[in-house]
């Protein structure tokens, strides 16, 4: 029987999207995946506009992870202007893309994926059942949310990051009062990482993935570093990245297809983070990581839960150790 | 008495308006207790059938599609609440409604004819009747709490209409704009924000959009003599809320007068 699979809008995801599957004899013949989120040609209209306008603006292009586009349009600005932040600077902007990994990972972990794998259609209805589950989830995104304010002014499109560093110093006290919140969350998510090792995950191997991530020489990377993949021996510098890497525009979505100079695609993300710089992660991610018996490299994709919550331990340590030394 | 069912729905925006009520940590498992997210795709896969007593839509109309959808939503809601500045004034993506939008897709896209966007990005009241909006970008979630909060007790959401100037004063702040010589259109903006950006030491850049009976021309001799770069006054009024009448106004005639458009 040819009976086609059609999702016309799926839910629980970050961004809006479609998704077909036709089927022929049984099998998988052809799948699109169709972003129809509507374009709004940001690269077009940020021309023209002064450079401290611009992490404001780019910001706007995912209210879930603003701090993400903030932090590369400065990087990518002083880059081009010759200017070097401060190493006060620069950890600061840890802690501010800490907290929005820590909100970020905390939605995609439970509210986004988990109810899947659960059989729950949302978190709200896994509440019903789970309410403990639901609420460690919640309190875990807020302290998320409480660093982003403290910082930024407030959890979506924070509004104090500039070209050059940050328009004013976190109050001291603020950080600190955190502290408490950031070593309850750091316990909650090494329990996040048991709770998901045990999981039912969908059985898939996926052999000739090429994981592409940033990397750098003395930290887990997530705010600046050098190209890796998975198919290179070495990092190369990011400026060779269109080197490598190109982006098509297809008909049937508006999100352009990304992939290497051979035409295959690549992936990003806490799985390819995690599978070629786990090495760099700090000891508590280490050491939770051999608590479970994770084995690196992870090539079954649902299992990127897993992946994400072991950086959400990362990620809570790290945050603990700067707002401690702030 | 059955709960109120509210509907969440997503056009051309980032999700940030979305996010902020699933922000609601402490409210949120209380807040489902009360209300039926009967459409909430972000949040959840289950879709309950209309009609809804309120439909909360983030998100600018920019594609042909969205300016059918939009007609059928309301057709499908007793209230109709626009969440945030896409759905209130266009959102930072009605910039091109002041230049070209095929030269702008040209700038981005391989194949801009594959493309389905209109020419312009625009706010909900455009295409239909909205009964109540909600600016801000992103929304103060403290202000869609109160939204849904005077729903279940029948009455009118109690919503500032200040600006964001009153509340630097409130709050000590010291004035940007006054002692630092800093661009700040917090005289003009409304409130929502818990004017933040003075607070960090930096002008308001309207985010919320214009304050209701906006003087916006008696800014412009404010701002002219202290810009710290060409068109700065231009380049703020043309942004976040830029296509909302109060600004859009003052900014075409200073494109008449010769600033960059």
């Amino acid at each position: 029987m040819n009976q086609n699979i059609e999702v016309p809008a799926l839910a629980r995801v970050e961004g809006e999207g479609a998704l077909y599957i036709r089927l022929k004899n049984g099998s998988v013949a052809e799948i699109e995946l169709n972003i129809y989120e509507p374009p709004r040609f940001f690269e077009g209209f940020l021309r023209g506009r002064n450079f401290q306008q611009v992490p404001d603006i780019t910001a706007r292009i995912c209210g879930i992870c603003p701090v993400a586009y903030q932090m590369s349009s400065v990087q990518a600005l002083e880059k081009a202007l010759g200017v070097q932040v401060t190493p006060e600077i620069r950890a600061l902007r840890r802690l501010l893309y800490d907290a929005e990994y820590i909100e970020s990972h905390a939605l995609h972990v439970y509210m986004l994926q988990a109810p899947d794998l659960l059989g729950y259609e949302s978190a709200l209805s896994l509440a019903e059942v789970a309410p403990d589950v639901v609420k460690k989830a919640l309190r875990l995104k807020k302290i998320g949310n409480q660093l982003l304010r403290v910082i930024g002014g407030r959890s979506v499109h924070p509004v104090n990051t500039c070209v050059g560093g940050f328009y004013s110093w976190p109050i001291v006290e603020e950080i600190k009062a955190l502290i408490p919140d950031l070593e309850w969350g750091l316990e909650a998510s090494r329990e996040t990482v048991r709770w998901a090792a045990d999981l039912a995950f969908p059985e898939l191997t996926i052999d000739d993935y090429e994981f592409v991530a940033i990397r750098h020489a003395n930290e887990y990377s997530i705010l600046e570093g050098d190209v890796m993949s998975s198919s290179n021996e070495e990092p190369f510098a990011v400026e060779d990245f269109e080197k490598a890497y190109l982006e098509t525009h297809v008909r049937h979505s508006n999100a352009l297809h990304s992939h290497n100079v051979e035409g295959k695609p690549y992936i990003t993300g806490p799985l390819a983070r995690l599978n070629l710089n786990s090495e760099q992660l700090g000891p508590e991610a280490q050491a939770i990581i051999s608590e479970i018996g994770l084995e690196l490299p992870i090539t079954n994709p649902y299992k990127a839960l897993i992946a994400r919550a072991v950086e959400l331990v990362e990620v809570y340590a790290e945050a603990l150790r700067l707002a401690k030394t702030y | 008495m059955s709960k109120p069912k509210i509907a969440v729905y997503k056009f051309s925006s980032c999700d940030g308006c979305q996010l902020s009520l699933l922000n609601l940590e402490d409210e949120l498992l209380d807040l489902v207790g009360v209300v039926e997210f009967a459409n909430f795709l972000e949040a959840r896969s289950r879709v309950l059938p209309g009609p809804y007593d309120v439909a909360l839509v983030e998100g600018s109309v920019s594609t042909p599609h969205e300016a059918e959808k939009i007609k059928e939503i309301r057709s499908q809601a007793r209230y109709l609440v626009a969440l945030g500045t896409c759905a209130t004034a266009g959102g930072i993506q009605a910039l091109r409604n002041f230049a070209n939008k095929d030269e702008l897709a040209w700038m981005v896209y391989e194949h801009p004819n594959f493309l389905s966007a209109l020419d312009t990005s625009t706010p909900l009241a455009e295409h239909v009747k909205v009964d109540l909006e909600l600016w801000g970008c992103p929304i103060n979630k403290y202000q869609a709490l109160e939204v849904i909060a005077a729903l279940l007790q029948n009455r009118r959401p109690n919503l500032p209409t200040h600006s964001v100037c009153l509340d630097c004063k409130r709050d000590g702040n010291l004035c940007v704009l006054v002692a630092n010589g800093v661009a700040c259109l917090g005289p003009v903006t409304r409130t929502g924000c818990g004017a933040l950006c003075p607070s960090k030491g930096r002008g308001c850049y309207g985010c919320f959009g214009p304050v209701p009976n906006a003087d916006v021309d008696t800014m412009i001799p404010i701002l002219r003599p202290i810009e710290s770069y060409p068109n700065e006054t231009y380049q703020l009024l043309r942004y976040f809320t830029g296509y909302a009448p109060a600004f859009r106004q003052v900014a075409d005639e200073l494109a008449v007068q010769g600033e960059k458009p």
